[in-house]
């Protein structure tokens, strides 16, 4: 997990912008691709990010140190991109827009063969199978590669909970295979 | 060790490496032996962990930061948060609670309010009090005014008479 020091961030509770700018620099990436993954759709993460890092910049004041900088960032980026997902989901009755390319799967030898479109394709489809709260777990273990105990600080929850929500999401991907192979065949 | 426990680590901390050395070594010794366990490892690889594993990693959109700058730069300050912002470092400077300071400037604001009103009620006491004089005398002033016609009344009269 990358680190945002103090100077920086006392220099933008006092708002300055360009502080700010260089803790975007720092965190942006990151932010964007939890998102992204959360949310499934390019153009949905960019307004959810957007509304992030409005929000860390109105609530740096209230950042106590407790934590890691990035933790409490990503705290804010995986709650909203769960809500929008869920409000999302109430509205389109969860519908994604998705690439029309087919999922594939390839094993390791072969993985160089997949174009990125068919990887990017894959992954999308992947997550769209998990629900927010397992989806979450899984993207801040495959994105960030964050411990079980940092996954646990970001969501608020205990090991015990990221343990069983990373089982669960990865029996439904194992379920999926297994129905898609079969339809395949 | 159970198949069962084992599949369990199997899809958890074995695959993410959130275990000791000791617990890797027992699992690894068991899925030597275990032909299930060694299929069931493989089917977890394949489902949830290669299609993954090269997912890409996309730089944010420039246009994010472009967006985030201008709402933040022209974000409006409400007259709320001005006064709480002001409330709250008033207060730090009183070591006073923001509570008890809104509570102080409420009462000071009624009190000055309450002298402000009973100034503007005496103002108009007194006005009231003076208009029917000021009424009255200019009442006996047409009265008793000096006839310069020779108390004949008005120059008409006097003409015809």
């Amino acid at each position: 997990m990358i680190d945002v020091s103090h100077t920086l961030i006392e220099k933008a509770v006092q708002k300055d912008v360009q502080a700010f700018q260089e803790i975007y620099e720092l965190t942006g990436k990151y932010v964007y691709n939890i998102v992204l993954r959360i949310v499934n759709n390019a153009h949905d993460a960019q307004e959810v990010t957007q509304d992030v890092f409005v929000a860390i910049y109105k609530k740096l004041d209230q950042f106590n140190y407790q934590s890691k900088f990035t933790t409490w960032a990503y705290r804010i980026a995986v709650n909203s991109a769960i809500n929008f997902a869920k409000r999302r989901t109430r509205t389109t009755g969860g519908h994604v827009s998705l690439s029309r390319q087919a999922i594939q799967y390839a094993d390791v030898s072969s993985e160089p063969e997949l174009t990125r479109e068919e990887r990017e394709s894959t992954v999308q489809r992947l997550f769209n199978q998990l629900p927010e709260e397992q989806r979450a777990c899984m993207v801040l273990r495959t994105v960030d590669q964050l411990s079980y105990e940092e996954i646990a600080d970001v969501l608020g929850i205990n090991m015990n909970t990221v343990r069983s929500r990373l089982k669960r999401a990865r029996e439904k991907l194992m379920q999926y295979r297994k129905e898609v192979i079969g339809h395949e065949v | 060790m159970r198949c069962e426990q084992i599949q369990e680590q199997l899809l958890t901390e074995y695959l993410d490496e959130q275990i000791s050395a000791e617990q890797k070594h027992v699992i690894d010794l068991h899925l030597n032996g275990c032909r299930a366990c060694q299929e069931f490892y493989q089917a977890v690889v394949q489902a949830a962990v290669n299609p993954l594993k090269n997912s890409e990693l996309y730089e944010a959109p420039s246009v994010i930061w472009d967006a985030v700058e201008q709402r933040i730069i022209h974000e409006d300050v409400s007259v709320i948060d001005l006064l709480r912002n002001w409330c709250v470092e008033f207060g730090n400077r009183l070591i006073l609670p923001v509570p008890a300071l809104g509570i102080t400037m409420v009462i000071v604001f009624s009190l000055l309010g309450l002298m402000v009103f009973q100034s503007s009620n005496q103002r108009m006491a007194r006005q009231a009090q003076e208009e029917p004089v000021e009424y009255l005398v200019s009442m006996i002033d047409d009265i008793t005014a000096v006839d310069t016609n020779g108390g004949y009344g008005t120059d008409i009269e006097e003409y015809f008479l």
